[in-house]
């Protein structure tokens, strides 16, 4: 393979680069000394997350020792048992399993008149109990995926917490739960895309939802900046104004607050209540 | 410089000091050109020093150290990109265009800075890997060598990267390939 030593870029990307490669150079004003207080400070921070994690690791290992030390007195018979659901004393015996990687059918069947013997599935994480019923579980790393055809069968937590599970739904595993929707975003992407197809009035709408009904969202921050510079740009002033204090008044200290201030010198005094001037 | 390196393995301040400034400017310079933000130049130049002189350890003198402090610079950088880059994208465009509103600029200047920034917007869009790659080659104007070592990538990767991230920017820029064969793969 012969090497090329010359960049020879997409003709059609060349100003583009020609932009990127001759960009102005601003330099750092990091010094020695801030990088050093810096270094100390990860050092002192990961010495107190060992220490923080030594600790833990022997309380957990007290608590073993302690546990393994009792665990005949709580047994009826002498022989160890862990505490579970509670059951009365003439309760049948409890079954437990352990399912690895892969696909599994399970059922639990239970004769007329007799009573219910749970079966406890051990799966990562948590336990299923399924009391009765058909199940199919997939087991893949530290997720797991149960559906319950038919039967009566709950999810049990470490702390004992039990989740019921609904017959015929898929019920996955709450370590990897669905991401809740995201209105913020949703309204931020919709203000871009409006913005990118000329519809300045229906953005302006967008932005100051966005902004009023999450104020708090990340997102919310970038958006009163477009919105100040939109109104200013249809003259809009009094608005503009109002968006730019709105803006000091949550983030005081950012990094573009000079140049906000420097915008407001520019506009026309208003008095604001929030995005609106009064 | 060998020498230097072992005393800054040891925590020398001086030592650290040494290495800090012969290599500030040059990595600064890089992390502007991998970012398209001299906002966020500073951070990054801290960080990737504070990791360097805690990972010394790590660094064997296989490649240079520009090499293995451009190698930490393109972690920094790809965790810039990843985290908030939207929102610090566009309160600095909108700050920066705001604060141009009433200002007259040379119409030269004007698109050099309109082309940077939809460069960035861009790249910004891309899968890092070949953003890096880009950026190695086209931006930093490395040779393939260096970029693979850079990278730590065989030349055929950095090659077939870097025709790939030109495909996506000329779609994300709305712009037609000039090349006469647009499928990207190694030459």
């Amino acid at each position: 393979m012969s090497e090329r030593d010359d960049v020879q870029v997409d003709p059609a990307l060349a100003r583009f680069v020609e932009a990127a490669r001759t960009q102005a150079i601003a330099g750092t004003c990091v010094t020695a000394e801030s990088v050093q207080a810096g270094l100390e400070h990860s050092r002192r921070r990961s010495h107190s997350q060992r220490t923080m994690w030594l600790s833990a690791a022997i309380a957990i290992a007290a608590s073993v020792v302690v546990v393994a030390l009792l665990s005949p007195l709580w047994s009826q018979d002498g022989e160890g048992e862990r505490p579970g659901p509670e059951r009365g004393t003439d309760a049948p015996e409890r079954q437990r399993v352990s399912l690895g990687e892969g696909s599994h059918q399970v059922e639990v069947t239970r004769e007329p008149g007799e009573p219910a013997v749970p079966l406890y599935i051990e799966l990562p994480g948590r336990t299923l109990e399924l009391v009765e019923g058909r199940a199919s579980i997939e087991v893949s790393g530290d997720e797991v995926a149960v559906r319950l055809h038919t039967g009566v069968a709950a999810w049990i937590a470490v702390d004992g917490r039990r989740t019921q599970i609904e017959v015929e739904q898929v019920s996955l595993d709450e370590l990897a739960p669905e991401p809740a929707p995201d209105p913020a975003a949703e309204l931020a992407r919709e203000a871009d895309r409006l913005l990118a197809a000329g519809e300045r009035e229906q953005a302006i709408e967008t932005l100051h939802r966005l902004v009023e009904q999450h104020p708090h969202a990340s997102q919310s921050r970038a958006a009163i900046l477009d919105l100040a510079r939109l109104l200013a740009t249809l003259e809009r002033e009094r608005e503009a104004r109002c968006a730019y204090e709105l803006y000091l008044e949550r983030w005081p200290d950012s990094s573009v607050s000079a140049e906000v201030r420097a915008q407001l010198a520019r506009l026309r005094p208003a008095k604001c209540s929030g995005l609106a001037p009064r | 410089m060998r020498e230097l390196i072992d005393r800054a393995r040891r925590h020398d301040p001086a030592a650290q000091r040494a290495l800090f400034e012969m290599h500030k400017d040059r990595l600064a310079a890089q992390i502007q050109r991998m970012t398209g933000s001299p906002a966020a130049v500073d951070d990054l130049v801290q960080e990737v020093f504070i990791a360097a002189f805690r990972n010394l350890e790590g660094f064997r003198g296989e490649s240079s150290l520009p090499t293995w402090l451009y190698r930490i610079g393109l972690n920094q950088s790809r965790k810039w990109w990843d985290s908030d880059r939207r929102r610090r994208r566009r309160e600095q465009l909108a700050g920066e265009r705001s604060n141009n509103h009433a200002t007259a600029t040379p119409h030269e200047d004007l698109e050099l800075r309109e082309h940077h920034e939809q460069l960035y917007d861009a790249l910004g869009s891309l899968p890092a890997k070949l953003r890096e790659a880009f950026v190695a080659r086209a931006i930093e104007g490395m040779s393939l060598q260096e970029a693979s070592e850079a990278l730590s990538l065989p030349i055929s990767t950095v090659s077939y990267r870097t025709r790939r991230a030109e495909e996506l920017l000329c779609a994300a820029l709305g712009v037609e390939s000039g090349r006469s064969n647009g499928k990207a793969g190694d030459r």
